[in-house]
């Protein structure tokens, strides 16, 4: 009687073995998600200040070449007007 | 016997309670990890959904960037580009001028050429181009110095940049235009000339480069020198060009009839260099019926260019 009760125990005390052994390794495989968001935070503001600077940047080469884009059109249309004239 | 029972007994209660303990610990082991495997799942949902957001957040800000900085590029590269809409400006002209020659177009070219400028006048020369949306060729000299001729009070020198403004061509007509003091002294002295008259153009037209000259008075006034001043301009890269019509205006000219006259008496080839002077009123008075005149017979007028078949190299 009392081995029959000391193999039930074994038997259940080796199935909470296997259990927790295995609850364990899923545990220890689990890809936790590093929390780096802060990093990317930190990218988005970057390129914020970025785009803002070139932005500016982009703005003052507008104003500084608006006569030499206005040159540009002009010869542009020279172009198609002689260009006009070729068979 | 009672001993060895009583001792298997406690052996018994010692087996059960430690396997009891056994299957407890890890049964306890078992749910937490269980917990601990859900909250980081949980966690884990959580940190990717907001990664995906920052992630779209971050492309459109790199996409946004790299527009700016596309946008950008274009302006860096507008110079380039202005210099090969130029380039391929003349490079039509230049096979328009191949199938005139040819006989395929039945198009005609003018060169309007105006001489010895800058000169005050020069703005109404300007100006009346401007209105036909004629662009000519100022063959250029510094005879005059710093102010106009024909307005001793006003900086002439101001009009290189307008030349090109305008988008006509700027050449060479030399620094001193001194046909009998000295310029055809050699060919040497000439090339001086051409040099300091390029120099004079690159200072005041913001680095713009001159390649075709015209002799001071046609290249036949050169006479025995012609032949090694064309052997030196040709080493310098300059191409130079006289003119196969005129209005006269170089010489004594009495009115615009006869300016008409031998304007009209001298235009007869699909491809005509045509010699004006900045200075003359007569031609200034003239010149909008010209171009219409020219525009009647077919001709489109052009700025000149190294590449022509006109210009001699
Ligand atoms: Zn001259």
């Amino acid at each position: 009687m009392k081995k029959i009760i000391i193999i039930f125990l074994l038997c259940i005390s080796i199935s909470c073995m296997f259990f927790g052994i295995s609850k364990y390794l899923e545990y220890n495989n689990l890809n936790i998600e590093s929390d780096d968001l802060s990093k990317m935070d930190k990218e988005i503001k970057f390129l914020d200040e970025k785009i803002k600077q070139k932005e500016e940047e982009y703005r003052k080469l507008q104003a500084d070449n608006s006569s030499l884009l206005e040159e540009l059109k002009i010869w542009e249309e020279k172009v198609k007007k002689v260009e006009s004239y070729l068979l | 016997m009672g001993r060895k029972s009583k001792k298997s007994g406690k052996l018994f209660i010692v087996s059960s309670i430690f396997l009891l303990l056994i299957s407890i610990i890890f049964l306890l082991a078992y749910f937490y990890f269980d917990t601990e495997i859900h909250k980081t799942d949980k966690k884990n949902g959580t940190i990717i959904k907001l990664k995906e957001e920052k992630n779209v957040l971050l492309t459109s800000k790199k996409e946004e960037l790299s527009k700016i900085e596309a946008n950008i590029t274009e302006l860096d590269d507008l110079e380039t580009k202005l210099f090969n809409t130029k380039k391929k400006y003349y490079g039509t002209i230049k096979e328009l001028e191949d199938q005139i020659i040819s006989g395929k177009n039945d198009k005609k070219i003018a060169y309007l050429t105006f001489d010895d400028g800058p000169y005050y006048n020069t703005y109404k020369v300007l100006d009346i181009l401007d209105k036909y949306g004629v662009s000519a060729t100022f063959f250029t000299t510094t005879i005059n110095g710093e102010n106009c001729y024909d307005k001793k009070d006003t900086n002439c020198l101001v009009l290189y940049k307008e030349y090109v403004k305008r988008g006509h061509t700027i050449a060479n007509h030399t620094f001193t235009h001194a046909i009998w003091r000295g310029l055809y002294k050699s060919a040497d002295s000439f090339i001086e000339a051409v040099i300091n008259q390029e120099n004079q153009v690159k200072k005041y037209a913001d680095g713009y480069k001159t390649n075709i000259v015209r002799f001071p008075g046609g290249s036949s006034t050169a006479g025995k020198l012609k032949t090694s001043i064309i052997e030196k301009l040709r080493e310098k890269g300059y191409g130079w060009v006289d003119w196969s019509a005129q209005d006269g205006d170089g010489g004594s000219l009495k009115s615009t009839e006869e300016a008409w006259n031998n304007l009209k008496s001298s235009i007869n080839q699909d491809i005509e260099v045509i010699l004006f002077h900045d200075y003359s009123s007569i031609t200034t008075e003239i010149l909008p019926e010209a171009i219409e005149y020219l525009d009647s017979k077919g001709y489109v007028m052009l700025p000149l260019f190294y590449e022509s078949n006109v210009i001699n190299k």
